[in-house]
Parts: C-alpha cells; structure tokens; sequence
C-alpha cells in the first residue's frame, strides 16, 4: 500500500488487525478481527506504529514474556537479529534510541512465524545501512516462508524493487491496485519530443508533467509501437506513477 | 490458559515495581520507627506487668496493631492508584499497541489487573507486615534482654502464628474481596478516562453522595463508599475495647463467604470489569 498523508491506510490497518470496529464484512485468516483479536493475533504479527514499545521493560524481560504468550515467536531468532546490533538485552526501552527500538521492534516482529505480517513505516527513523539489510531479510524471509507481507510506507523507491502488489489509497478511496508485473505491461513513460505533443496528448495521457522544457507523459494501456515514435519510452518508477495517479485524482 | 495469565500477572510487577518496592520501604520505615520507640520498651513492659491479663495484653500488642493498619492504609493507597493508571498508563505511552498485537485477550488483561490489588496486594501487604512484626519483636527481644527483663510477656500476647494467619484471611477477605467493587471501578474510570483518570474517579462518588445528603439529607451512599473503604470493618463484629489484630479472626470463613454484601459486591466488580474489558477493546493510544 502507498498513500500520502490522510489516505485512510491508519484506519484500514487498525480494521484489518482488530483495533477498531467495522461495519459490513471483513474476514482476516479466516477470522473476524475485531470479535477475535487475540486468536487472530496467534498468526499475525505487526507493527502499528512507530515507539509503541513499553518504555518501561527490559529487553531480556521483552524477549521473554514474548516468548512466553506466543507460540509462533522463535527467541532464538530473535537473538540472532538482534546480535546484528548494539542493543544490550540489559537495557531498557527507554534507554534505547529511537532507531534501536525500530530495531528491537523489528527483530521480534520478524521471529514470529506469523501467516500475515503488517508492517505500518517499518523503517522510519532508521539509516540507509539497516534498511537494506531490513529489505534483505524481508526479502528472504518471503521467500523461505508462505506468508502475507503488508507493508506501508511513504519511501515508494524504497520498496519497489520489493512489492509484488500495490495499492494505491487516496482519501479512503483505492485509486489504483495492479500488480507489478501488471504496471511493467501496461504503464509506460515517455519524454516526448515537441513536435509530438499534439498527437501524443490525442493518447490520453493520464498524466503531464514539464521536465526542463519537455513534455512528459504517463500511458496506461498504449500499445508500445504507438508511443515510440513519440519520444524516449521507459517504464515508471512506482513513484513516478504515484505522484501521476494521486495528481490525476486531484485534478 | 493460567500459563498466560502468570505472565500477565508477572508483567504488571515488571512494570510497576513500587508494588512491592512501597510496602519494603514503608516496612523499613516502620521497623526503623519501633526501633525509636523502643527505646523505652523495658518501662512500658514493666508497667504493663502491673495491669491485668488482657489490658497487658492490649497494650503490648499496640505498636503492633499500629504497624498493620499503617500497611494496611498503604496497601489500599497503593492499590487505588495503580488501579486508576493501569488502562491509562498504556494508552499514554502508546504500549497499547504493542499488548494489542499479542495473542492475549482484553478480558485476559483487565482479570489479570484486578487480580493485583485484590489477591497480589493483599499477600505483598501481609509478608511485608509479618516481617515487620517478626522484626519488631526480635528487636524487642534484644532490647528487653539488654536491661535484663524477659520478652515473653511481648512474644505471647503478639502470638505471631495465630495473628499472620488472622491477619492473612484480614487481608484478603476485606482489603481484597470485598474492595473488589471499588478497584474495579477505578479500572473502569483508568479505561474510559482520556485524561485526569483520578479526578474522574473521584468526582463522581463524591458528587453522588454531596446530592443525595442536599436532595434526601440522607448519607446511605457516603456510607456505602467508607464503609467498603475501611474495609467493611464495620461490618464486622468487633469485640469489646478488643485491638485490630483481634477482631480480624472473629468472623468464621463458613459466615464470610455466605455475606450477601460479598456477592453484590462481587456483581458490581463484575460489571465494572466487564465495562473495562469492553473499553480495552476499542483502546487506542491518547
């Protein structure tokens, strides 16, 4: 999910993790989130929110009581991202700064083997270096296990390269959902020349923009052969088509 | 199931270690305070030899039964305002949305935080107290020793055993059953309350019972709220000029748990937690 500020993405998590009530249908794993949180909470796993961590608790005594009333939570693994780290299991939350917390938050998170796991800015606050190893190891993780990622951020060239499917949010309306294989297909972008303007803007672009005195425009669903006459063609960055959707929406 | 409900339980202590850190340190302040005291201990026994069996009796036991109530008030004080801040605290601090996203239940969470000041409280109390008595009778054993007078007298109308055990069953019957009520609604106010959680659990007792006395000129409900704040002392029968530690083991458990006032105040406790596990539900950060 990509969305600016306001979307609606705070009140879709909380309805899809049990925090609020709904009206209508929703079914999360089966289960009705909000008559059922606890149990849903057996196989999902999340972040909500940025420093929601106890300020208060230990990190060994986190790490325990974790793995006291959650069966899915595999300390051992824990231990093993958080040995990438600094952080020492004596100290408290509130000793910790704001990207070690991100860190501790992150590495419980990810050690619970968890069917669906919702990550809410899952790398706010912390430096380049560890969100790339954070990517990684998503990545892997996808991978080695079957399970639902959800992830939300406000960095699209960030997750790009990571995302199978997105959703675009805007005020509490999806403006666009495709999946990435589905954007590579049917979206292209094309600088174009001058003297094409006119023909080029008969396409329906869905979006224009001026990029240093020339004219660039977004494609959804033209044929290939028809915009390469028309200037340089290449595919949009999921940012590109982002700013271009919620720009569309605006106008 | 109970596994899980150790850990909650376990989990308030880590975070509220003034639970039992209060009642050490009131302890040792009130060890530290007999210690004063008993510096005239030798003449107060001796002239408590001079009364008769149960005024020598009465007045020994004294700084003892001062001891315990003292406890017994911070263990009603302490349980109170870790009552109003339990479903407060962590929406403050925006935890809430760290327990949430853990497989334990709203209504797991709220027993096991009424379970605090109702069975937790009540035993950290007693320990604390026993180890007070036990220490103010040793130093009163050392004290007596050294100006060559014999404890005795202190050690058997004390009566250590007999008394804890009283004392326990004092404990957990009134400050903790039959309080139940009142902690419950603190945890309703600490749940549904966006901010001065004490004020909202103050005010509306106090507003209820100031309308009643101007509207009836009536105090039925100022005298429900003292009464089962003291305690229901006064529902207890009390021996004639007996001391505290001797009216507590008075009412046999068999009379105690068929008292009415137990079990409506136990439906009461219930709807105030079933309302505090409710609110739990729907609980976002502040």
């Amino acid at each position: 999910m990509t969305l600016r500020a306001g979307a609606g993405k705070t009140t879709a998590l909380n309805t899809i993790l049990g925090l609020s009530p709904f009206d209508g249908e929703l079914r999360v794993l089966g289960r009705d989130p909000w008559g059922d949180r606890s149990a849903l909470m057996r196989d999902v796993a999340y972040i909500a929110d940025v420093a929601v961590l106890p300020r208060w608790i230990r990190v060994s005594h986190l790490l325990t009581y974790v793995a006291a009333v959650h069966a899915r939570f595999d300390r051992a693994r824990a231990e093993g991202l958080l040995a990438n780290t600094t952080i020492s299991r004596a100290s408290r939350v509130k000793d910790l700064s704001k990207g070690m917390v991100t860190q501790l938050h992150l590495a419980i998170v990810m050690a619970i083997d968890a069917r669906l796991l919702v990550l809410d800015e899952p790398t706010l606050g912390l430096d380049i270096l560890f969100r790339k190893q954070f990517y990684d190891s998503l990545l892997v993780d996808f991978h080695e296990r079957n399970r639902t990622i959800l992830l939300t951020t406000h960095n699209v060239e960030e997750i790009e390269h990571v995302v199978t499917d997105v959703i675009f949010l805007d005020r509490g309306r999806i403006v666009l959902r495709a999946s990435m294989d589905e954007i590579d297909v049917r979206h292209r972008e094309v600088r174009v020349r001058p003297e094409h303007v006119p023909p080029a803007r008969r396409l329906r672009p869905i979006d224009e923009r001026d990029v240093l005195g020339q004219s660039v425009m977004l494609f959804d669903g033209v044929a290939l052969d028809q915009l390469a006459d028309l200037g340089d063609v290449r595919t949009p960055s999921v940012s590109d088509l982002f700013v271009a959707t919620l720009h569309a929406g605006a106008v | 199931m109970i596994r899980h409900f150790v850990w909650a339980l376990r989990r308030e202590l880590w975070e509220n270690r003034w639970l039992y850190l209060a009642p050490l340190g009131m302890a040792g302040v009130l060890v530290a305070g007999f210690g004063v005291y008993a510096i005239n201990l030798p003449s107060h026994v001796a002239a408590a030899a001079t009364l008769g069996a149960s005024r020598q009796r009465a007045a020994l036991l004294a700084p003892y039964d001062v001891a315990a109530g003292l406890m017994m008030i911070a263990g009603l004080l302490i349980g109170s305002i870790y009552c109003v801040d339990a479903l407060h605290g962590e929406r403050r601090d925006r935890s809430v949305l760290f327990w949430k996203s853990l497989p334990v239940s709203d209504l797991m969470t709220v027993v096991a935080k009424i379970t605090i000041p109702v069975v937790v409280m009540p035993l950290i109390v007693w320990a604390c107290t026993v180890a007070v008595h036990l220490a103010m009778l040793l130093a009163s054993t050392a004290i007596l020793a050294a100006a060559g007078q014999s404890a005795l007298p202190v050690w058997t109308s004390v009566g250590l055993a007999a008394n804890s055990l009283a004392l326990l069953y004092h404990l957990l019957a009134l400050h903790g059953l039959l309080t139940a009520p009142l902690y419950g609604w603190l945890l309703l106010v600490s749940a549904w309350a966006t901010r001065a959680p004490f004020a909202w659990a103050v005010l509306p007792p106090v507003a209820i019972a100031f309308l009643e006395r101007v509207a009836f000129g009536t105090t039925h409900f100022a005298h429900l709220m003292l009464s089962r704040l003291s305690a229901g002392l006064e529902s207890m029968p009390t021996p004639a000029g007996g001391a505290l530690l001797d009216s507590m083991s008075l009412m046999p458990l068999s009379q105690f748990v068929m008292k009415p006032t137990l079990w409506a105040g136990f439906a009461v406790a219930a709807m105030f937690v079933a309302g505090a596990v409710r609110l739990r539900r729907s609980a976002l950060p502040l």
